[in-house]
């Protein structure tokens, strides 16, 4: 008789091969894992970490998470997990788990200067209503921010926008997503005008080829790295170009392999599209009936404070999205000089590599897939980075047909689905809607049912220039929700811990650990993560995915949404909009901004029985009905009909995720084509409908140089990531013992050679230097990375070396979205 | 101490002309073998000491010149009294089937 051991063995095997859809040996029917899944209760959820969307599934058993496997129904991920998503359920056990509210206190109250102190939820919402109270009676809504998050479910980001925007009438409300995915929106708002990708992950098993522009798939996307991986080795014609400033472990697929220098993917991109001119292999009818032309301003700044010497020389700082229309005659002018010669000389890449890749574009017959995410967005020309891979898919017509498609990967669980779908950006309200516009204000304020003129005109502070603005006592009532920025914004030490220890800001920051983040605050608000609420996510192929409340938060914690709401209940309509708007609206007097926003008659319409029988649900049990069916449904009013359609709350919890838009119960895989496409008319062949004309716009765009580069004394590239073992700042990962002991310090990777010059070798402690600040790290000359001689990088994972002590806060001027690829460094022994 | 056994597979892409080099260096490992292969994807099956075994061979294999991606799929630990027991017919077989849809 066969023993347990022999039966889990067959299972593990049998796990393996249907993961990977080889006929082998066959699952024992009922033996997998005996014991571990008596009793335990399996649900589907979408993971926590990136903004792949993999479908997990999620093992509970006496109230507690107990294991997560790769969800073989999920169209995403079909059954794999990468190795974060393997430990999942261990990032909600960490063992410093906040489980009360602390607040800064001295002698028995609250004191900026005072040591964190265990207080009740009505404690701490007493002093922060005092506080943001304060704030709005000196400074206006104007004094009060938010950093929120892609890593907010929809409702969440949803509810935060509306108690911002509509409520304390501040737009300074910006998402961690504008360090992660800011170039992308600007770059599709500016030649679709309409945000996210036009293909979806049905691209990988269609295309011929494969370009990673910067992007390190096989480690900050695994999941969807094994699908490019299966078409390349099954397909012999398929090629795979991998672009990067150091080589790194995608470079193990690559055909085409580029290592080029910093900046000049810019000259890159504009040498394929010359090349595309110069062969005659412009695609002359897609283009005649889809494209216009536009010269985009040039000299545009970096950025920067607007008294910094770079965006006082910059011509066309102030308008730095401008532009005007040109001819295709024009632009084939316009990126005539960026010859192959020049190209190679400027980007240090073969002549033969660069004319290779730029055949892939060319060839008509090959179908591309363009793929980036940090390399191009965190640029100081980020917008133009992703306008430019659009010009060439539009100039040979390669897109929104399967396989050719350009595609922005992201980084965050819900960059899409959150940040941008809900427009949790300090310049955007929902489904592409900006505050700039009196008509969309117009529209949103009839939508929340508030009174017109209360959403205020002009874009709020970006993340960025939040911190600058906490220093500079413009922001003075801050709240931070699921993100850890003062790990990850740059220039730590001269904006970031600054600005949070004004001791004019009042500081709260919502978060499950003590990140760095939180240790800077004056008020942390201990909060339910991931299964312990209800919640929705959307990733990078339009993909909404719901899941269930699993178990419930340890302690006190509680969710965001919970905080949000709750907190509204502390502020009336008469101490946050002006005596003109009440006088106009007397209906609204003297009513909490919770009643105002939450309990409408819309978001309160579902009642708490519609909660899925054998699910918890804390904030339903709280409020008395069920918030995240009626914040969803009338969220979802924006785009209903208006291209970014969603389906009623019901079906996302019973579908393995749908995507965007969806009509009459149809998801859309390929957006702008007629056939895939219900917005786009029979007989238009594609349309690019976000555009007033139909049609998607080519911008020229020249290569400038990056606002700061190495010299005599700062002689080294810094460029900064992350590893395959962490998440982001790691505030989760790092609390998984595997993961945490597989890849336990961030190091200074780096060339043997520049290290022996510096009298370095591997494993030695080091200073890396900016002229920012500096951080101790150790050096690696071998492992995962190689980098080319004059280049190091450096993780951010490890809250003990904080390399943003020394990265520049230098942003795409258009996008906002700052620059962490490119700064100069020394690196000197310590 | 916990006298624990891990069992674990692994889903790992290379390229075809890999294999035999995969093989010769699952070869060394004691807690690894090939427990199947199809071109370019081989399934490995792991019998050890824990996770962070494990974790230190992962990270190898993925170092293994032609290895283009690592997956750990599959992982259950237990007592190595329990494992030798006779197995016992069960009435629910993981995540897959215990999803409603």
């Amino acid at each position: 008789m066969a023993s347990r051991r022999d039966l889990i063995r067959a299972s593990a095997v049998g796990a393996a091969a249907a993961a990977a859809g080889l006929q082998l040996p066959v699952r024992p029917a009922g033996a997998a894992a005996p014991g571990a899944t008596e009793g335990v209760k399996w649900s589907k959820a979408p993971c926590r970490f990136c903004g792949t969307g993999c479908g997990v599934a999620v093992g509970v058993k006496d109230g507690r998470v107990i294991a997560t496997e790769g969800d073989p129904k999920a169209e995403v991920n079909r059954g794999l997990n990468c190795v974060k998503g393997y430990f999942l359920s261990k990032i909600l056990y960490g063992s410093d788990r906040l489980t009360t509210p602390l607040l800064r206190k001295k002698d028995g109250r609250f004191a900026k200067d005072g040591a964190f102190t265990p207080v009740s939820w009505d404690e701490a919402f007493d002093v922060m209503a005092e506080q943001f109270k304060r704030v709005l009676k000196t400074q206006g809504g104007g004094g009060i921010g938010m950093a929120g998050s892609g890593q907010w479910t929809v409702w969440e980001g949803y509810a935060a926008n509306k108690l911002m925007k509509a409520g304390f009438r501040s737009n300074h409300i910006d998402p961690n997503a504008r360090h992660c995915m800011a170039s992308a929106v600007q770059g599709f708002m500016r030649t679709f005008g309409a945000d996210e990708p036009m293909g979806c992950y049905d691209d990988f098993e269609a295309a011929d080829a494969f370009v990673l522009w910067g992007s390190n798939m096989a480690e900050m996307h695994p999941i969807l790295w094994t699908r490019v991986t299966d078409r390349r080795l099954a397909n012999p014609h398929v090629k795979v170009a991998v672009l990067s400033t150091f080589e790194h472990r995608s470079f193990d697929l690559a055909d085409i392999p580029i290592i080029f220098k910093p900046q000049t993917d810019l000259v890159i991109l504009n040498y394929i599209a010359n090349h595309i001119i110069q062969s005659g292999r412009v695609n002359k009818t897609f283009v005649d009936r889809h494209v216009t032309f536009k010269q985009g301003n040039a000299d545009i700044g970096y950025g920067l404070r607007a008294d910094h010497p770079l965006e006082v020389k910059a011509k066309n700082a102030k308008d730095a999205g401008g532009g005007r229309p040109v001819t295709f005659e024009e632009f084939a002018a316009f990126v005539e000089p960026y010859t192959l010669d020049r190209a190679a000389e400027m980007s240090g890449v073969e002549k033969g590599w660069l004319k290779q890749l730029a055949e892939l574009y060319a060839d008509p017959k090959v179908k591309v897939m363009s793929l980036w995410t940090m390399g191009f967005n965190q640029h100081t020309r980020g917008t133009w980075a992703n306008n430019m891979v659009y010009n060439i898919h539009l100039l040979t017509g390669k897109i929104a047909t399967p396989g050719n498609s350009p595609f922005s990967l992201t980084g965050q669980p819900s960059a899409c689905g959150t940040a941008r779908e809900v427009g949790t950006f300090s310049h955007r309200l929902p489904a592409d809607l900006v505050v700039t516009n009196p008509e969309h204000r117009r529209h949103a304020e009839e939508i929340w049912n508030v009174p017109h003129g209360v959403i205020v005109g002009k874009p709020g502070y970006h993340i960025v220039e939040q911190n600058r603005m906490l220093r500079d006592g413009k922001l003075s009532a801050y709240w931070v929700m699921a993100n850890n920025n003062m790990q990850a914004a740059a220039n730590l030490n001269e904006e970031g811990y600054p600005g949070y220890r004004n001791p004019t800001a009042f500081v709260v920051v919502s978060d499950p650990y003590p990140t760095v983040t939180a240790q800077a605050a004056d008020l942390i608000l201990p909060t339910a993560m991931w299964v312990e609420k209800e919640g929705a996510y959307g990733n990078a192929e339009r993909r909404t995915q719901f899941w269930h409340q699993l178990v419930d938060a340890p302690g006190e914690a509680r969710s965001d949404l919970w905080q949000l709401m709750e907190f509204s209940k502390r502020f009336t309509t008469d101490e946050c909009w002006p005596a003109a708007i009440l006088a106009a609206n007397p209906s609204y007097r003297g009513k909490t901004l919770f009643q105002v926003l939450f309990a409408n008659g819309k978001v309160d319409r579902f009642p708490a029985s519609q909660v899925e029988a054998g699910y918890a649900n804390d904030e339903a049990q709280a409020f008395g009905f069920y918030p995240q069916k009626g914040l969803f449904e009338e969220y979802a009013e924006f785009g209903r009909g208006h291209g970014h359609d969603l389906a009623p709350f019901d079906a996302y919890h019973q579908a393995r995720g749908l995507r965007w838009p969806v009509v009459n119960g149809r998801e859309t895989r390929w957006r702008y084509r007629e056939g895939a496409d219900p917005y786009v008319k029979r007989g238009a062949g594609f349309s690019f409908y976000g555009n007033k004309d139909g049609r998607a716009v080519i911008w020229a765009l020249p290569y400038e140089p990056p606002p700061e580069s190495p010299d005599a004394e700062y002689d080294l590239w810094l460029s900064t990531g992350r590893v395959l073992e962490h998440w982001h700042s790691g505030s989760m990962t790092m609390r998984v013992p595997e993961l945490y002991k597989a890849f336990p310090s961030a190091v200074v990777f780096m060339n043997p050679a520049d290290a022996a010059k510096r009298g370095l070798k591997r494993g030695d402690e080091v200073r890396v230097i900016s002229r920012r600040g500096e951080m101790r790290s150790r050096v690696e000359t071998r492992g995962r990375n190689r980098m080319p001689r004059g280049v190091i990088f450096v993780p951010w994972f490890d809250a003990s070396q904080l390399i943003n002590k020394t990265t520049l806060d230098a942003t795409c001027p258009i996008s906002k979205q700052t620059d962490f690829k490119k700064c100069a460094v020394k690196v000197v022994m310590a | 101490m916990n006298d624990e056994v891990h069992i674990a597979s692994l889903v790992v892409r290379h390229r075809p002309d890999a294999g035999p080099r995969l093989e010769a260096w699952v070869g060394k490992c004691p807690a690894l073998e090939i427990a199947g292969r199809d071109g370019a994807c081989s399934i490995l099956l792991y019998e050890g000491s824990g996770t962070r075994e494990l974790m230190e061979l992962i990270e190898d294999c993925q170092a293994t010149p032609g290895v283009v991606s690592v997956n750990l799929i599959y992982h259950h630990a237990e007592p190595r009294d329990a494992l030798e027991q006779p197995a016992s017919p069960l009435e629910h077989s993981g995540a897959s089937d215990g999803l409603a849809s």
